[in-house]
């Protein structure tokens, strides 16, 4: 999304700060930078999936009322999710979601590709629905039996 | 900052407007969602019906004369299947 590149180019400028300001101090103090620029560089490079994370009820939202794709297509994708959910919330009751979870895995993958292909004319979205895979496969995990 | 914010404009103004299906798209792409051969991207021929309880019903003819109906019940499950 257009969020990433501006956390990275703010990555950039904090590495070129922090390098100015390492010759002042001792040499275990270096060390020091050196492990807080490694957690601050960690620490941004997992911002975006929180972004993503925040984004979810707005991607649901923009899916529903795009016009790249017609009523009865989305309805079509709506039973596809449900009947995904209920696989999922079954193999969960029965125990058998550790060892399932490559199969559905796999059905998640294949559902969100076809999603993806009809989203041909509203390339942003179809981007953003990438962008945001696993945000939206975790979330579709941490729904209760 | 300045360059940031003429990208973003940028991005804006060259993301092309979304196209809007029409109905005959939309139960062709549904057609083949349910896995079955339309031959086209488009359906002809459409009629529809409406029970007292919400269940619908469609019917429509896709350019490889193959004639299918959709059925969507109140609660919103959908069943394809051919008629001919």
């Amino acid at each position: 999304m257009l969020v990433m590149p501006l956390y990275a180019a703010d990555g950039a400028d904090g590495m070129k700060q922090d390098a100015v300001a390492a010759p002042a101090t001792t040499k275990l103090s270096k060390v020091q930078v050196r492990n807080t620029m490694k957690n601050k560089h960690m620490a941004k490079k997992t911002l975006p999936e929180h972004v993503d994370a925040v984004d979810l009820k707005v991607l649901e939202q923009r899916l529903k009322k795009t016009d790249a794709i017609g009523f009865f297509t989305k309805l079509a994708i709506r039973n596809d999710i449900i009947d995904l959910m209920d696989k999922i919330k079954k193999y969960r009751k029965n125990s058998k979601l550790k060892v399932k979870m490559k199969e559905v895995r796999a059905s998640f993958d294949g559902l969100l590709l076809k999603i993806i292909a009809l989203l041909e004319g509203d390339a942003s979205l179809s981007r953003d629905l990438y962008v945001g895979r696993e945000s939206i496969w975790e979330s579709l995990l941490e729904v209760k039996a | 900052m300045k360059r940031i914010l003429i990208a973003l404009i940028l991005t804006v103004l060259m993301a092309p407007a979304a196209y809007a299906v029409t109905e005959a798209e939309d139960i062709a792409t549904t057609i083949k969602l349910r896995g079955y051969d339309c031959g086209g991207r488009a359906v002809s021929d459409i009629s529809e019906t409406q029970d007292e309880q919400g269940n619908r019903t469609i019917q429509a003819t896709c350019p490889n004369g193959v004639r299918y109906q959709i059925t969507v019940s109140s609660s919103g499950r959908m069943q394809v299947q051919a008629l001919n």
